[in-house]
C-alpha cells in the first residue's frame, strides 16, 4: 500500500484528488492540508511514500514545501502552469515528479506508483516549456546582487552579505537595470525573478 | 525584448528636449533682437533720449526672455495677459513710441516690438491672432524711413521675420505634442484590442466546453436513475470535453516561444544538472541553417525529456558538432531505464529528420544509453566556406 499526503488549498480540487486516488486498491491518502506549512506538518507526522504538492499554496509553496521534506520522502509537484525557471528550481529542491494539473486521476496514480519505486516524471508539455526559455543575460554576479534585492537588502547590506565593495555593488545593478530594460533596482529584481533568472 | 512601459520614458524625455530646444532657440532670437537693436540704435549721434532706448530695450528682453517658456508649456500656452507678456507688451511698445514721436529715428528700435507681437499672437488664437501678427507687420513697415533705401526693406524683412519666427516654433512644439498623445492613444488602443482579442479566444474556448460540460451534466443526472451504462458514459465525455479545455487554455495561454538550438542545448544542461545530474555540453553551430536547428532542437528536447523522465542518470553529456559533411547530435547518459514502450519517441524524431537525410540511432546498453543524430548539411550551405 502506498502512502500519500496531499496538499492543496483549492478545497474542491483536493477534495476530488483524494476520493479518486482513494479509489486505487495501492494507494491510500492519509492526510490532505491546504498549505505548504501544513504539508511539511502532516508528511513529518504521518511518514508517507509520497507528498504531492500543489505548486501556489499560501505559507509555503509547494518547492519550499518539497525542499523542506525531499530529503526524508519524496514529493510530486502539480501545477496548473509553471513560469519559467520553476521546473529547474523544484528539481534542484529535489523533486521527483512534476505533473500538469490537467493529468487525469489514473496516469496521477500511475506517476505515484512510479514515483514511489524510485523512478523520476516530468511531464513533457512542461519539459518542453522549460527547454525553450529565453536565456538569462545576467552574469552570476549580476543574478547575486538581483537576488539579494529581491530579499530587500539594501546596496551597502548586499555588499556585506557578498563580500563586495559598495561600488561593485552598485555597478553590477546598474548594469543588470541596463540589460533587463527597467528604470530601477527593485524592477530588476522583479524581471529577473519572473523570467526564472534568478 | 520591448515593453510598452519602457517607451514611454523616452519618449517622455525626447518631448521635453523638444520643447527646451524650442525655449532655448527663441531665447537666441530674442538675445539676438536685443542686441541688434541697441547696435544699431546706438550707431550714430548721441541723443538725450538713447540712453532711455538702451534701458527700455534691456527691459523688454528680460520681459521677453520670461515670456518664452510661457509659450511652450505642455499643458498648451498660457493667457495673453500674463504679467510677464503685459509687461513685454508695455516694454517694447514704449521703445518704439520714444523712438518714433519726436523725430523718427527709422526702423532700428522695432525689434523688441516685432518680437513683442510675435510672443502675443502665439498666445491668441483665430483671427485675433491673425489681426495682431498682420498689425505688428503694419506698424514696423509705418516706422521704416518714407525715403526708404534698399538697406532699410531688408531691416523691415528681418524685423517681420522676427515677429513671425515664435509663432513657427510654437505651433512646431504643438504639433509634436499632438503627435505623442496620438501614439499614446494608439498604444493604448493596441494593448486593449489585444486583451480584447484574448478575452474572445478565452470565450470562445472556454464558452463552448463549458456549455458542452453543462448540457451533458444534466443528461448524466436524468440517466443515472434508468439507465447508468449511459449516464457512465456521458461522464466520461464530459471528462474528456473538460480535459480538452484545460489543453486549449495551456495552449493559449502558453504558446511555445522558439529560441536557437544553441539555447536550447543550454536550457537542456541547466535542467539536468538542476536535477543533480552531471552534465557536459560541446556545441558548434555555426553556419547551421534554422530548419536544421528546429530538427535538432526536437532531438534534444526528447533527449533531455526522457534523461530526467526515465533514468536514474548521475551523468549526461550532449554534443552537436559538425563532423564532415553533416551535422552530429550524439547525447548519452550512464543510466538507461529498461522501456516499457520501446522508442515511441525515437520513431517520432527518425519520421522528421528522415526528409532531411538524416538518420536516427539509439543505442541501449548495460551502463549507457546513446542517441545518435545525423542530419546533412544541404548542397547550398555545404559550397560555401
Amino acid at each position: 500500500m502506498i502512502r500519500i499526503v496531499i496538499a492543496d488549498d483549492e478545497e474542491l480540487i483536493r477534495g476530488a484528488l483524494v476520493a479518486l486516488l482513494g479509489l486505487e486498491t495501492d494507494l491510500e491518502v492519509v492526510a490532505d492540508v491546504a498549505d505548504g506549512a501544513g504539508a511539511v506538518t502532516a508528511a513529518r507526522t504521518h511518514r508517507p511514500d509520497v507528498v504531492l504538492l500543489d505548486l501556489e499554496m499560501p505559507v509555503l509553496d509547494g518547492i519550499e514545501a518539497a525542499r523542506a521534506l525531499s530529503d526524508a520522502m519524496p514529493t510530486v509537484i502539480v501545477t496548473r502552469h509553471a513560469r519559467p525557471g520553476t521546473l529547474r528550481r523544484a528539481l534542484a529542491a529535489g523533486v521527483r515528479g512534476f505533473v500538469p494539473k490537467s493529468t487525469p486521476a489514473a496516469r496521477l496514480a500511475e506517476i505515484i506508483r512510479d514515483v514511489a519505486a524510485g523512478e523520476r516524471y516530468i511531464d513533457a508539455g512542461l519539459a518542453a516549456a522549460a527547454l525553450t526559455e529565453d536565456e538569462s543575460p545576467l552574469t552570476p554576479r549580476e543574478a547575486d546582487v538581483l537576488r539579494c534585492t529581491r530579499d530587500g537588502l539594501a546596496t551597502k547590506q548586499i555588499g556585506r552579505e557578498l563580500s563586495l565593495a559598495h561600488g561593485t555593488v552598485r555597478n553590477h545593478l546598474s548594469s543588470a537595470i541596463a540589460k533587463l530594460h527597467v528604470d530601477n533596482r527593485v524592477a530588476a529584481a522583479a524581471v529577473a525573478w519572473d523570467r526564472g533568472w534568478i | 525584448m520591448t515593453q510598452p512601459g519602457q517607451e514611454r520614458p523616452r519618449a517622455d524625455a525626447d518631448v521635453r528636449v523638444v520643447r527646451w530646444s524650442s525655449v532655448a532657440s527663441l531665447w537666441l532670437v530674442v538675445l539676438v533682437g536685443g542686441g541688434v537693436q541697441v547696435l544699431i540704435g546706438t550707431d550714430g549721434p548721441t541723443t538725450a533720449r538713447t540712453p532711455v532706448l538702451v534701458v527700455l530695450t534691456a527691459a523688454a528682453t528680460v520681459a521677453a526672455l520670461a515670456s518664452i517658456p510661457l509659450l511652450l508649456r505642455p499643458a498648451g500656452g498660457a493667457s495673453a495677459r500674463h504679467p510677464a507678456v503685459l509687461a513685454l507688451l508695455v516694454l517694447a511698445a514704449a521703445t518704439w513710441v520714444v523712438a518714433l514721436v519726436p523725430s523718427a529715428t527709422g526702423s532700428a528700435w522695432s525689434f523688441t516690438l516685432a518680437i513683442a507681437g510675435g510672443t502675443v499672437g502665439c498666445l491668441l488664437r483665430g483671427w485675433v491672432r491673425v489681426t495682431v501678427l498682420a498689425g505688428t507687420v503694419v506698424l514696423l513697415v509705418a516706422a521704416a524711413d518714407a525715403r526708404a533705401e534698399p538697406a532699410e526693406l531688408v531691416l523691415v524683412g528681418t524685423l517681420a521675420l522676427f515677429a513671425l519666427m515664435p509663432l513657427s516654433v510654437v505651433w512646431i512644439h504643438r504639433v509634436v505634442l499632438r503627435l505623442e498623445a496620438a501614439r499614446r492613444t494608439a498604444s493604448d488602443l493596441a494593448v486593449t484590442e489585444e486583451r480584447l482579442r484574448f478575452a474572445t479566444d478565452l470565450h470562445d474556448i472556454q464558452g463552448h466546453h463549458l456549455q458542452v460540460i453543462a448540457l451533458k451534466s444534466e443528461l448524466a443526472e436524468r440517466l443515472l436513475p434508468g439507465d447508468p451504462e449511459r449516464a457512465r458514459a456521458e461522464l466520461s465525455d464530459i471528462r474528456m470535453v473538460a480535459q480538452a479545455a484545460l489543453e486549449d487554455t495551456r495552449a493559449l495561454v502558453g504558446g511555445y516561444r522558439t529560441v536557437t538550438v544553441a539555447v536550447e542545448v543550454r536550457n537542456a544542461a541547466a535542467v539536468l544538472r538542476s536535477a543533480g545530474i552531471d552534465c557536459t555540453v560541446r556545441i558548434e553551430t555555426a553556419g547551421m541553417p534554422d530548419p536544421v536547428g528546429a530538427l535538432f532542437a526536437v532531438a534534444i528536447r526528447e533527449a533531455a525529456t526522457n534523461t530526467i523522465r526515465h533514468s536514474r542518470a548521475t551523468t549526461a553529456s550532449i554534443e552537436l558538432l559538425r563532423d564532415g559533411d553533416a551535422w552530429r547530435l550524439t547525447v548519452w547518459n550512464d543510466a538507461p531505464r529498461p522501456s516499457e514502450r520501446p522508442g515511441t519517441g525515437i520513431d517520432g524524431l527518425r519520421q522528421r529528420v528522415a526528409p532531411n537525410g538524416g538518420t536516427v540511432d539509439a543505442d541501449r546498453s548495460e551502463d549507457r544509453f546513446t542517441l545518435l543524430v545525423r542530419i546533412p548539411v544541404p548542397a547550398r550551405t555545404a559550397v560555401r566556406p
